[in-house]
């Protein structure tokens, strides 16, 4: 593998043609450092080679601009060790299941044929020997995990049941020499609720995330004991403490600042991408950058109960909670397996008391006929389907019970900044103010703004720039650099000399000033995303009440609730927004910053933006690998259907065992039918779940209407 | 039919060595990456090898 070189995959469902790929391949072209790029036409996918520099949400955003609807698919390969073992097992199920198939087909021809005794015997025990190795090797999951007290009964049970009892049943049958025997079967089930195992694994691990807030402090710090600097461990810094840290690192504690003046970056507390002057004396907050040179501080809290921390503590409580719930497929397990057992029992006795030479028959006849398989497959086959349609429209969900959920969602609430406007703002005005050319001033101001590191510098990587020398970074405020001969300046009002007229308004304007003189000014703003709009509407159609939770001021909040005409609150704290919740259970929270984790997670369903950081997407149900906001129409749509066919599965092996089961107690149903009975309704089962591939989406629709 | 005597241990036998061939091959990492490389007959450069 290529050393800085990452391979990102993006399916782009209606790259329809060859000049569409050719759109594709020209406007990826045009991204920096971009590599080699391999269209497969038929998947619809296009892998793309590109420095770790570019992101991959720069990548949609490219096609996006080109008109197309593309999502990730998959970033980077999936090596752990875990999904080998898996791979192992599910190989080993499949060449157990191909030797035991071969022999059954031979013992399926005897049947109809005949076959001496002796023969029969052979074959059986053939069949057996195969089996062993799928039962110990590659089945010994469903039995830990059936066998795992703590997690209760589980949508493991009743495979481990169903596999537990046909391999017991065919075993004791083979000693005796007499009876049906079901290895083929055995080998079939196991080899195929692991193929989607495997296939889930594969699909969940390929992306993989960052998980712990705290982890991201830095380990040590630099105390300043009597003016001289002492390194020491994070965790031995206590309130009262005098902290030196350095420019661009993170601040480790909550505490008052001793410097004269700081600037700070601290949109992974609020969200919000402009930096905040601070001047002594002012509280500043762990998980913000220092950007304006080194800081000195005097600690109020100690690394483990800053506010970034109870952040965190409070994600990590609401999600343990979230994990306890059962999912459905779970509490049909919790019903079902102990009666199948106690009908199981009854005919056990029912017989002993009557006929005692056909109660074991009968008994191994309800166990066998019941055969849990449609049962076990109803869930896991219609949610392993959504997962697939679901990652085919962009959309990574990371739990099956999330899906559940989602399908009851009746609030929807957005984050402002990054959610429902764009992450990264652009230029809405320019303003020339002298008589030198627009695009001189404009490359001039690319030109310079390309060293910066100021959140408004990157609005300006869309413009061609100039070439600039001897240029030198300001931190909070500004680049100056010469550019043809020029002295240009590019910044905050105050540092480009320019007469600031209207002062709510500063912090959004960016001046340029040439050889002294105020030359012109750019007007940036976030702009709302593209799709916002028409997918509030239409979740509003489908009576889902929808308003916007924002840290940002009420100016701002009520401008981007104008353009959308929704409901809103503003400066709303990480734990205010979880206050503002009617019923978190039926609401789906969207949003990307690491002061909406607690939002995230008390949520029901919780969504995060592709273009958030790994943290949050770690602490999120449900990731959109699209910058497309309409990808949640797809999410509920595709839950409701997925949750419609799990109903349908869930009946439908019911009401089979309804009918099977009395036939069986009653002696009445010969070892064939039983065998076909089980087959079909597993069939049944399985080519309803396909059905869900085929959900339309909402979201091309809501392209078309437009 | 007592060609079968024979027959069932040698698929017996065969079947060891396939598993045995399939653990090596998940060992070596070949079932890593099953998307890549049916892409890299449409890759024009063939100058850099990729080794793994």
């Amino acid at each position: 593998m290529n050393a800085g070189v990452i391979t990102t995959t993006i399916t782009i469902e209606d790259m329809h043609c060859a000049a569409c790929s050719s759109k594709v391949r020209s406007a990826l072209g045009e991204l920096p450092g971009i590599g080699t790029l391999r269209f497969n036409p038929v998947r619809r996918q296009v892998l793309v080679d590109h420095p770790p520099a570019l992101s991959s949400a720069a990548l949609i955003r490219q096609i996006e601009r080109a008109g197309f609807h593309p999502a990730i698919t998959s970033a980077g390969t999936d090596t752990s060790p875990e999904v080998q073992v898996l791979l192992r097992r599910l190989g080993v199920s499949a060449l157990g299941m191909m030797q035991v198939m071969m022999v059954s087909i031979a013992l399926y021809a005897g049947q109809f044929d005949g076959m001496s005794e002796a023969w029969r015997r052979v074959l059986e025990y053939s069949a057996l020997i195969f089996t062993i190795p799928v039962l110990t090797y590659s089945a010994v999951p469903f039995f830990v995990s059936a066998l795992d007290r703590r997690r209760g009964m589980s949508m493991d049970t009743p495979i481990a049941l169903a596999i537990g009892i046909a391999f017991s049943v065919s075993f004791v049958h083979t000693l005796k020499g007499s009876g049906e025997v079901y290895f083929d079967a055995v080998t079939m089930f196991t080899f195929l609720m692991l193929l989607s195992r495997y296939l889930d694994r594969r699909m969940q691990n390929r992306l993989r995330f960052e998980d712990s807030l705290l982890a991201s402090l830095p380990a040590t710090v630099t105390l300043l004991v009597n003016d001289t600097q002492v390194t020491c461990p994070l965790a031995d810094v206590r309130p009262g403490d005098r902290l030196w840290v350095p420019e661009g690192a993170m601040l480790p504690v909550d505490g008052i600042l001793v410097s004269a003046s700081a600037t700070l970056e601290e949109a992974s507390l609020t969200g919000e991408a402009d930096w905040r002057e601070a001047s002594m004396g002012d509280a500043v907050h762990a998980g913000t950058f220092t950007r304006g040179g080194a800081i000195i501080i005097d600690a109020l809290s100690g690394s483990a109960d800053s506010r970034y921390a109870r952040i965190d503590s409070l994600a990590n409580a609401a999600l343990s909670g979230k994990h306890r719930l059962s999912v459905l497929a779970d509490r049909a397990a919790g019903i079902f397996v102990p009666t199948i057992l106690a009908i199981a029992a009854l005919a056990g006795v029912f017989w002993l008391v009557f006929d005692p030479t056909r109660a074991l028959t009968a008994t191994l006849a309800v166990l066998v006929v019941s055969c849990p398989c449609a049962l076990a497959l109803a869930t896991p086959t219609a949610l392993h389907a959504a997962l697939v349609r679901l990652r085919r429209a962009g959309i990574l969900v990371r739990d099956g019970g999330c899906l559940e959920r989602a399908a009851g969602i009746r609030h929807v609430r957005f984050d402002k900044t990054g959610t429902l406007t764009d992450p990264e703002p652009t230029i809405i005005a320019f303003q020339n103010m002298g008589s030198l050319p627009d695009t001189w001033l404009q490359g001039a101001a690319a030109a310079l703004q390309q060293y910066s590191s100021h959140p408004l510098a990157r609005a300006f990587t869309g413009l061609s720039p100039l070439v600039a020398d001897t240029v030198e970074v300001v931190a909070g405020q500004g680049v100056r650099g010469r550019v043809e001969g020029h002295d240009v300046r590019i910044g905050s009002p105050a540092f480009c000399n320019h007469r600031s007229d209207n002062a709510a308004n500063e912090a959004k304007v960016v001046c340029l000033t040439v050889d002294g003189n105020p030359a012109a000014r750019f007007h940036l703003d976030s702009r709302v995303r593209p799709d916002a709009s028409a997918t509030v509407q239409s979740l509003r159609a489908q009576d889902i009440d929808v308003a916007m939770l924002s840290g940002d001021n009420a100016e701002q909040c009520a401008r981007v609730a104008g353009l959308l005409d929704i409901e809103w609150l503003a400066a709303q704290s990480p734990e205010a927004k979880i206050r503002a919740f009617a019923d978190p259970e039926s609401t789906l929270y969207v949003g990307d910053g690491i002061n909406d984790l607690p939002a995230l997670t008390h949520a029901g369903v919780s969504a995060a933006t592709l273009e958030t950081t790994d943290l949050v997407k770690s602490r999120s149900d449900v990731v959109l690998l699209t910058s497309r906001l309409s990808a949640l129409l797809d999410l509920l749509a595709i839950s409701r259907a997925s949750r419609r066919v799990m109903w349908q599965n869930l009946y439908w092996a019911a009401g089979y065992n309804l009918v099977a089961i009395p036939l069986a107690f009653t002696g009445l149903a010969p070892p064939w039918a039983a065998a076909v009975g089980m087959s079909v309704s597993s069939l049944i089962v399985l080519l309803n779940a396909t059905r869900l591939l085929r959900v339309p989406l909402p979201s091309l629709q809501l392209g078309k209407a437009r | 039919m007592e060609i079968m005597l024979w027959l069932l241990p040698t698929t017996g036998l065969l079947t060891g060595i396939a598993v045995m061939a399939f653990f090596w091959a998940t060992r070596r990492g070949q079932f890593d990456d099953l998307d890549r490389h049916g892409f890299d007959i449409l890759d024009d450069d063939n100058s850099e090898t990729r080794e793994r």
